[in-house]
């Protein structure tokens, strides 16, 4: 089945002179059980798609639908919803809740998403077990490691069973060696579930544990990995 | 309310500052509505502890009680005005008292026994009886300087002491701690200190007025006015505004506390648009997962709320635990109706220093969460 299509999105900043076209007339088509590598150097336009998808920019033209959901046309409101219930963010830099312990920043998504507490908790402990942080679980960001961090960034992206997963240059803070780890994992996770995710990356390393490539350049997005 | 919770648990020492603060501020505002209590009810218990409903002073006497003078005889045409339950008589003497050879300051009132004005609450002893000469009650406030059921008080200029037979509370009149004889001993006390005040007969210097029941009190005043023509009668509260000091000093502690509070909710808003600016990124992160811009700005109100709840209770417990150590003469009433009143301020003020970064955060951009600007 289709998890995401991105139908001629056009994203525009600005207007008159000051214009900048990030994505022009961009079409990508996204599986169940797919695992896609957005390529592109930096301000190349993959943040702008990765964002329009998630519901987080409205696109200047086109349409964004996230399996049976047509994404660009709910409100605000009912955009903040779905991305609570069914995508999930793997951010840069890890960015996860500072004062919150590792399972915690799981377990805030009860409080975010709709799906009930103990459904949140139970998965909680099943993927901090999967991502090897079941013995870390009560200690604050700041007490782990960056690999574990980004695991603990992972999991919170998958803890209310998300239908898309969104993850945004994930190997960014760590070497190449753990950066390979968290990808493969990611990888792994995703499609266990059976779930379908887009990493941006400009990391050509990075593109071997995914099932396809699209590269983008100046917004526009051209397939295959160039 | 989660995160709420846990970002206070976990970042005590900055929640702990905020709370200080607001201790800080609860403190001094208390001690202050506990100075202005303690005033007014030192300044106005000799009208306040009594079953009056007006009182009437003469009109050149501009409401004052040492500046009126009613000729006793005025009393009956008083008594006769329609809608006059009951009505007495008061004069006032500012003496010096002596027990023991210890000198202190005295208001000595002259009263009807059993008439309206007399202080309502006796709390022992007896009361004098009508015409008794030289007994009187003592408020309890004379029980500091050493005075006993019994006790002597010989007022300076004076021959002849008053027997203390009963004390009375909550009954002192601008400050003064008070000795209510009859108005024959007051006459006769006046007469002797202040030879000057012979002649021209017997005076009183206020009626105290009961009003029946279905009477209005303001057309009695008004009634009474009319049918005497040289009186100007007032309402208990405006005879109680009208003490000397009282409205002054009641304008100028209430404005301290008000612009107290402006500074609670300043403090509140300053922290929070501080704590507001850091979060940026985790608030953009938080909204980027879903979180509503409602789940956000609750969770900032129930902050607001911890703070200024553990603040007041923090400052509660200052105040009296400092109340323990002023010395009595310091006049400081803790009042459980102030304290319920400044509670709610406190919160009030608290919300509202909250409310000031909603906007801040509701303009916080989802989006900027990726591309590692967060």
């Amino acid at each position: 089945m289709t998890a995401l299509t991105v139908n001629d999105v056009t994203k525009v900043y600005g207007s008159g002179h000051t214009a900048v076209r990030a994505l022009c007339h961009a079409d990508l088509e996204l599986s169940d059980n797919e695992f896609l590598a957005l390529l592109g150097p930096s301000g190349s336009g993959k943040t702008t798609l990765l964002s329009v998808i998630g519901g987080l920019l409205s696109p200047t033209e086109g349409s964004v639908t996230i399996g049976d959901t047509a994404l660009t046309e709910l409100s605000k409101k009912e955009q903040t919803r779905f991305r609570a219930n069914r995508v999930g963010f793997v951010f840069q830099g890890f960015n996860l809740v500072p004062f919150l312990t590792a399972r915690e920043n799981l377990t805030v998504m009860a409080s975010i998403s709709d799906a009930p507490r103990s459904e949140i908790e139970d998965r909680t402990d099943q993927l901090l077990e999967e991502l090897g942080l079941a013995d870390r679980h009560d200690n604050l960001p700041e007490e782990l490691s960056g690999g574990e961090r980004q695991r603990v960034a992972i999991g919170r992206a998958l803890v209310s069973d998300p239908d898309l997963i969104l993850v945004d240059e994930p190997t960014a803070s760590l070497d190449t060696e753990l950066g390979t780890q968290v990808v493969q994992l990611l990888a792994s996770e995703i499609k266990s579930r059976g779930k379908a995710g887009i990493m941006v990356t400009h990391d050509l390393r990075m593109v071997e544990y995914t099932d396809r490539t699209v590269r983008i350049l100046d917004g526009e997005l051209l397939d295959g990995p160039g | 309310m989660q995160l709420a919770i846990a970002e206070i648990r976990r970042r005590r020492g900055r929640w702990a500052s905020i709370i200080g603060a607001v201790a800080f501020i609860v403190f001094l505002v208390l001690i202050l509505a506990a100075l202005a209590d303690g005033l007014f009810i030192g300044s106005t218990g000799a009208f306040r502890n009594s079953d009056a409903d007006a009182y009437v002073y003469s009109a050149d006497g501009r409401r004052s009680l040492v500046r009126s003078a009613l000729p006793v005889e005025d009393l009956e045409s008083v008594t006769s005005v329609e809608g006059v339950a009951d009505a007495g008589a008061l004069g006032i003497l500012l003496a010096t008292a002596a027990t023991d050879g210890d000198l202190f300051d005295i208001a000595v009132i002259g009263h009807l026994p059993g008439r309206v004005g007399e202080p309502t609450a006796l709390t022992a002893g007896r009361r004098p009886a009508t015409g008794e000469q030289f007994v009187g009650l003592a408020d309890m406030s004379l029980r500091d300087k050493g005075i006993e059921l019994g006790s002597l008080v010989l007022l300076t200029g004076s021959a002849q002491p008053v027997e203390v037979v009963g004390f009375v509370s909550d009954a002192r009149y601008l400050l003064a701690d008070t000795l209510w004889v009859t108005l024959e001993t007051w006459e006769s006390l006046r007469f002797e200190i202040r030879p000057e005040t012979v002649g021209g007969g017997s005076v009183a210097q206020a009626f105290p007025i009961a009003v029946s029941g279905g009477a209005g009190v303001e057309a009695v005043t008004a009634a009474i006015d009319a049918a005497l023509g040289t009186t100007e009668t007032v309402t208990i509260d405006e005879a109680i505004l009208s003490l000397p000091g009282v409205e002054q000093q009641a304008s100028t502690f209430t404005a301290i506390i008000v612009v107290s509070f402006v500074v609670v909710g300043i403090v509140i808003a300053l922290f929070f648009a501080l704590i507001t600016l850091e979060k940026r990124g985790q608030l953009a992160i938080l909204k980027a997962i879903g979180s509503s811009n409602y789940l956000l700005l609750r969770g900032v109100l129930i902050q607001a709320l911890i703070a200024t709840v553990a603040g007041y209770v923090l400052g509660f417990a200052l105040s009296r635990l400092l109340a323990l150590v002023l010395p009595p003469a310091v006049p400081v009433e803790f009042l459980a109706g102030t304290a319920r009143t400044l509670f709610l301020a406190t919160i009030v003020m608290g919300a509202l220093g909250a409310v000031l970064s909603f906007r801040r955060i509701i303009r916080i951009d989802p989006a900027s969460a990726l591309g590692g600007e967060a």
